[in-house]
């Protein structure tokens, strides 16, 4: 029985002149994206940080509690406490004190295996100053039957679930999931969960309750028993792309089986004796969203920015680079943020949520009903505030002509299929943004998330802050219809993914890197300006260099190229090595590292009279839209990216 | 112009197929006559599970005027008789037979699904279609989704699961570029995920906001693939009105052969996991399970209702009607009945001859159904549905009859039936190592083990494609690493394929040697040639690994038993092996596993009767840290033909294989085919394999939980 899941998640961590968090804070930001989730399952996990030797073990157990102490007892460990609940199983806590730690771990391990053999229960936490509480049910119900929110903690974790699949009625499936001193909730559903599964086995462990997200948490801790480092654990889980060698081949070959594939955010909290860890990831395509945030007292994650700011209105807020992580501890503070520390200063200061002209507060409104009310105020021009994650803005009315100015933080799918609509967004847009929109525009004063303007065929789309991962992928143009896609800040990876027509710039008005990796990959129209030199190694689909170099060398044994000539080309980009290859060098370097859509093309250059005629309105729109004057950049060089078309 | 307007002789067919000659000749008598022709045949002798499945009843009578009600009614439309025309493309067909498919819909109160690719004007005009939002989101805009009666949200498709499509600038014609709205002769490029859905919560989004922007019901069809019953429930949880589930098998314009061939799972076994699943959780209710890939016939349909489909969708078998002879050509344009895209322009398919011959089906199709219903003594369809009761299987697993909820004569099969190479399979790796890239089919699958008989285990076995709960990835624009790491990682290889080129010729030898170093990837031989011993694993010392048939320190073992010695892996040689290869690999795996030492060392399966990448792919799935083939694939390829250019064919069939493999991974959700794929068997399924052998490979069955 596998059980992959999607859902919402959300961790806080004090900061050390902090008072604790309090329970409720927690349950009211993961209720916030109940919608993420379902009625099958939720939970909370709370760490404090404590001195002392006692720990506490949590079983769901079908049976009575008396068999389960009985059990202990027997392998040596002292109970110095407990109770129980009897639902339609029995939910068991003992207090115990420990000698031995690889003692209890060697019988949780054990344990867990001999109950789930017979599906008789699940020791579901352990730890010392870890208390995990779930269920099934809505994050409320578990709330209310654990009564979380008398509790407060050093630091938490919370998760509403979307079950693919469960029985239904067992809360073995309900995360966080925990293990000793340790705890997590995930999205997402990992490929690799199978060969995660061998890996542990190999290693000793069984039992399994068969989620990916179980899995992450005993490899994690595997990891880390083993004696990782925290952040050495993070680097041979995240699986980074071999091309970085960010591992070495000795320990890529050592772990394998023992990294994540696939889509997942996951928040891990642990506890390591002295000091209390909160981890937060992203795989390597940020399938998942996931926001990080910080304020004077707490550190954040989410999958939505409206968690964050419930708790925190003025927090700053930013997402993590693909396939990174984000480390803080309780004692060391931030040990790796996830990006750059440019490109962290890049990300746009909080939103405004509210204007004293106002027709609709939306806080008042359920996440998906806005349409409903914007379309209830008979004028042309309608002023929203509050806006909190409220999802499906305009695709109810795509050809009414309405302005629509929206204060706060505007949720998933905003101005998809919009014809003639305008939308002022004072604040942040989540992901998928302008999705198979026509015409109008869309203009945004914060960021914008991922996947913002895919499949944007007319129109304008200006954002004056950064965009995420896999902007303006599918754009094209079709007779008359040319989509303008203006980004003032940067974006990751995957610009202008299959584009087929329409056009994107870039001004990076940061100090980072303009954009990330695989820009303009399978383009096949279309073009992309990036203000400033791009590296070439940031275009397309790029091959590993061990293999460019072994293809050299069968080159030259078979006098397609000179000894003289692997020395010069070993070391260039590939596109630059590309355009040195003539004849059939070339053909069998294309034939290897590309497929039917080749690797675009670009220029460094000055843009042509023709292409600032072209850009010259549109960016001076831009700069009337938001107060920016960028018509000066376009005297400066660009990097123009095309498709190849050879 | 030629206009076609009967149908054409069938040719004469060379290598097993589903669609003889039989059921070819069955949909062309309802077609002419409308009239009802055989309903209820036994076909135990088919190696398809649901040609094994048959009613318990003795009666096979057809009547022209049955008694029983075909009629049902979901989401608000109702259907004289619950048959859907499936989702084939204006794109994927010429134009008139879309035309011909909308009218007949309209014409017998059934539905026709649009597929991707924008509405053709004609067909627009009619009211009983399902609009498709597909990942490319072509030609649609807010009238486009208004149009139908529903919305289709494509995930994937049986035939190509996890696969997106490249449409390129050749095809993209005038009437297709107004249809997609893009500009004539621009590439037609569909990503192979939805990139605004990367789990059920995105596509419970979607579903939201689709119903927010139209009102209309919203369907989701997906491919059958390992986690179907997780799939389906996700799907009615995140409030869809149906499934449209697509088996494999299914028909369609172009793929992969190594997809088509290697991916996704039977209809039958789909069907009945996902409504066993439904209805465990109480889900099941106002929800509608369309069932799709290789319905032929009442017969067929009435099985996938027992089972628990309350539709069935037809694709290849309307083309059928409409005169398809299957000569598997729709991806080349050449198609002799005009019915897939003609880019010449010099014949087409006659509306009124393909409408007619629809309508006359579908009525067929409705009569024999409705005698199958009187043949059970019920009187209404909606009296059939998961009637699991009426059905018994014969020669089935004990594992299949229990996914299929039946009872039956359980038979163990013996796993080896049929003969490894036949004409197809031949042709198919010769196009590989002339071209270097995918080989691409169209139309339905002749694949094991339905149609080709299995040969092997690993012909039992599907792999999975990622469907909702994760995305595919695109191995033509995505970073997929199908490089492999051997011993303890000093050997660098991009590929899990080795090439034994012991007993080759000199020229093949020499070939295979450059192309390894072109390719990075290695060569086996007992001894190193000159210049290339950085390829070279062999025995003679001079290779850069060495391997021995005695177990030696730090060298590759030739052999299965496990040794103290502190080699670098196991070689394990099927040719003398005692067991079949895939059991010895398995278990190898397994025991290094429980040794706690599997990451010590490498595990190669060195195997002799092998095909290509979907082997490859599957022996690693199995545990295999690479595999080594032998060369003489390479004189299959090349066969009576010619034998120039020896060093380009090698290279062309490494990077070839290499590419199916990426698109193998892709499919699956995998970026890092090494770390994620190696005895990944969570990633497999078996469909209708011997039971013990299974448990012993640690595959689990196909549709079970």
């Amino acid at each position: 029985m596998i059980s992959p899941s999607g859902c919402g998640v959300f961790g806080v961590l004090r900061k050390p002149n902090a008072p604790k968090v309090e329970g409720k804070k927690v349950v009211e930001a993961i209720d916030l994206v109940r919608f993420r989730g379902s009625d099958k399952g939720a939970g909370f996990a709370v760490f404090n940080l404590r001195e002392g030797n006692t720990y506490v073990v949590k079983v769901f157990y079908d049976g009575d509690k008396e068999e389960l102490k009985r059990i202990l007892e027997d392998n040596g460990i002292k109970v110095v406490g407990e109770s129980a609940t009897y639902g339609e199983l029995c939910d068991c806590k003992f207090e115990i004190t420990l000698g031995n730690i690889v003692q209890l771990k060697k019988l949780t391990r054990n344990l867990n295996e001999t109950l789930w053999e017979k599906r008789k229960g699940r020791v579901y936490s352990v730890g010392k100053g870890l208390d995990v509480f779930k269920g099934v049910g809505y994050p409320k119900d578990i709330a209310n039957a654990y009564d979380v929110e008398k509790y407060s903690g050093d630091m938490w974790l919370a998760h509403t679930r979307q079950p693919t699949n469960s029985p239904g009625h067992f809360p073995y499936w309900s995360h966080p999931f925990s293990t000793f001193d340790v705890a997590i909730v995930h999205n997402g559903d990992v490929s690799s969960f199978g060969a995660n599964v061998e890996f542990l086995t190999s290693r000793g462990w069984g039992g399994f309750v068969g989620t990916d997200s179980e899995v992450m948490a005993f490899l994690f801790e595997e990891l880390v028993s083993e004696g990782l480092s925290v952040e050495e654990a993070m680097k041979v889980m995240m699986n980074p792309s071999r091309k970085s060698g960010l591992l070495s081949p000795e320990e890529d070959y050592m772990y394998r089986n023992a990294r994540l594939d696939g889509p997942f955010t996951a928040i891990i909290g642990y506890n390591s004796g002295d000091d209390l860890y909160m981890i937060g990831i992203a795989d390597r395509s940020k399938f998942r969203p996931v926001i990080i945030g910080e304020d004077e007292y707490y550190y954040y994650v989410a999958s939505e920015e409206s968690q964050i700011r419930l708790l925190s209105k003025n927090a700053r807020v930013w997402t993590l680079s693909p396939g990174s992580y984000f480390i803080v501890s309780l004692k060391r503070g931030v040990i790796s943020y996830g990006r750059t520390v440019e490109e962290l200063e890049s990300f746009s200061p909080p939103p405004t949520f509210t204007t004293s002209d106002y027709d609709i507060d939306a806080s008042k409104v359920g996440y998906k009903d806005l349409n409903k009310e914007i379309m209830k105020v008979d004028k042309k021009e309608v002023n929203v505030i509050n806006v909190m994650s409220h999802r499906f803005i305009g695709i109810s009315f795509p050809r009414t002509g309405k302005i629509v100015r929206l204060y706060g933080v505007v949720g998933n799918v905003l101005a998809n299929l919009n014809e003639n609509n305008e939308f002022y967004v004072y604040g942040n847009v989540a992901d998928d943004c302008c999705d198979t929109m026509h015409g109008g525009k869309v203009v945004i004063f914060g960021d914008a998330r991922d996947v913002l303007g895919q499949a944007l065929q007319g129109g304008k789309v200006f954002v004056k802050g950064n965009a995420g991962n896999r902007v303006g992928i599918q754009m094209r143009e079709y007779q008359n219809k040319r989509p303008y896609l203006l980004i003032g800040g940067r974006v990751d990876d995957y610009l202008g993914e299959y584009m087929a027509g329409g056009v994107i710039v870039v001004f990076n008005n940061t100090k980072s890197s303009p954009t990330g990796n695989y820009v303009g990959s399978g383009m096949v129209g279309g073009r992309i300006y990036v203000r400033g030199r791009l590296d070439p190694g940031r275009l397309g689909l790029q091959p590993n260099k061990v293999e460019v170099i072994k293809l050299l060398k069968a080159l030259m044994l078979d006098n397609l190229i000179t000894e003289k000539e692997i020395d010069e080309l070993r070391d260039l980009p590939y596109i630059e090595l590309m355009d040195r290859l003539q004849g059939d060098a070339k053909r069998f370097a294309k034939k290897m590292f590309e497929e039917k859509v080749g690797i675009p093309t670009y220029e460094y250059r000055e843009l042509t009279e023709e292409e600032v005629k072209e850009l010259l309105p549109v960016v001076s729109e831009y700069d009337r839209d938001l107060g920016t004057k960028y018509v000066d950049f376009l005297g400066e060089r660009f990097t123009v990216v095309r498709p190849r078309k050879d | 112009m030629l206009i076609i307007n009967k149908y054409l002789p069938i040719p004469k067919q060379t290598d097993s197929e589903f669609w003889t000659p039989e059921r070819i000749d069955h949909i062309r008598n309802l077609a002419l006559t409308s009239k009802p022709y055989k309903v209820l045949e036994s076909r135990r002798n088919s190696l398809r599970i649901l040609d094994r499945v048959e009613f318990l009843t003795d009666r096979k009578d057809v009547s022209e005027s049955p008694r029983a009600v075909t009629r049902i009614s979901f989401s608000g439309i109702d259907m004289a008789v619950p048959l859907y025309l499936g989702d084939m493309s204006y794109g994927a067909l010429s134009g008139n037979p879309n035309i011909a498919i909308a009218r007949a819909a309209d014409i017998t109160g059934t539905l026709a699904g649009t597929g991707e690719g924008g509405l053709h004007p004609e067909v627009a005009k009619h009211k009983r279609i399902f609009v498709q939002w597909a990942s490319a989101r072509f030609g649609v805009d807010i009238d486009v989704l208004n149009a139908g009666m529903g919305i289709v949200i494509k995930i994937g498709q049986g035939a190509k699961p996890g696969i997106g499509g490249h449409l390129p600038g050749s095809k993209v014609t005038e009437p297709i570029s107004k249809t997609r709205r893009i500009p004539i002769g621009m590439d037609a490029i569909s990503p192979a995920p939805h990139h605004d859905i990367y789990s059920i919560e995105d596509l419970g989004q979607r579903i939201e906001a689709l119903k927010e922007a139209t009102g209309k019901p919203v369907f989701v069809k997906v491919a059958a693939t390992n986690y179907i019953p997780y799939v389906v429930s996700g799907i009615a949880r995140m409030g869809a009105n149906g499934v449209i589930i697509d088996g494999h098998g299914a028909g369609t314009g172009a793929t992969p052969v190594v997809i088509r061939d290697n991916l996704g799972i039977p209809i039958e076994l789909a069907v009945a996991s996902a409504d066993s699943v439904l209805r465990e959780q109480g889900l099941r209710e106002n929800f509608t399970i369309i069932a799709a890939g290789r319905v032929a016939d009442a017969t067929d349909a009435a099985k996938l209702f027992a089972l628990g489909a309350d539709v069935v969708s037809v694709g290849t078998a309307a083309l059928v009607a409409m005169g398809c002879v299957m000569v598997h050509k729709c991806h080349i344009g050449s198609c002799p009945t005009a019915l897939t895209n003609k880019i010449d322009g010099t014949r087409e398919m006659d509306v009124e001859f393909g409408t007619k011959a629809l309508v006359n089906f579908i009525n067929g199709f409705k009569l024999e159904l409705a005698n199958v219903l009187d043949n059970l003594g019920l009187n209404d369809i909606n009296e059939l549905k998961g009637r699991r009761d009426l059905l018994y299987g014969y020669g089935l697993s004990r594992d299949v009859l229990e996914i299929l909820g039946i009872k039956g004569e359980s038979e163990e099969l013996n796993p080896k039936l049929g003969e490894l190479w036949n004409k197809r399979r031949r042709f198919e790796l010769h196009e590989l190592v002339n071209k270097g890239d995918p080989v691409i089919t169209s139309m339905g699958s002749t694949s094991p083990p339905e149609i080709e008989k299995p040969a092997r285990i690993i012909d039992w076995l599907r792999t999975d494609g990622a469907q909702v709960t994760r995305p595919s990835i695109d191995p033509y624009r995505e970073d997929i690493d199908t490089s492999f790491l051997l011993d303890k990682g000093r050997i660098y290889l991009s590929l899990p394929v080795i090439i034994d080129v012991t007993d080759a010729p000199e020229d093949v030898k020499r070939a295979f040697s450059w192309a390894a170093l072109a390719t990075s990837t290695l060569v086996f031989d007992e001894r190193a040639m000159s210049p290339y011993e950085e390829v070279y694993m062999s025995s003679d010392g001079k290779g850069i690994v060495k391997w021995s048939r005695i177990p030696e320190r730090g060298s590759y073992y030739l052999g299965s038993k496990l040794t103290e010695v502190k080699v670098s892996g196991y070689i394990l040689d099927e040719d003398s092996l005692d067991e079949d290869l895939e059991i010895v690999v398995s278990d190898v795996d397994t025991k290094l596993k429980e040794a706690g030492i599997r990451n010590q060392f490498d595990v190669i399966a060195k195997a002799s009767r092998i095909r290509g990448a979907g082997d490859v792919f599957k022996l690693v799935l199995l545990g295999a840290d690479a595999v080594i083939v032998p060369y003489k694939l390479l004189e299959i390829a090349i066969g009576e033909g010619n034998r120039g250019n020896l060093k380009e064919k090698a290279f062309n069939f490494i990077i070839g294989t290499r590419k199916e493999i990426a698109l193998l991974a892709g499919a699956a959700g995998v970026f890092s085919v090494q770390s994620s794929v190696t005895g990944n068997r969570e990633l497999l399924r078996a469909v209708n394999l011997n039971s013990y052998i299974a448990r012993r490979i640690r595959v689990r069955q196909a549709g079970s939980l």
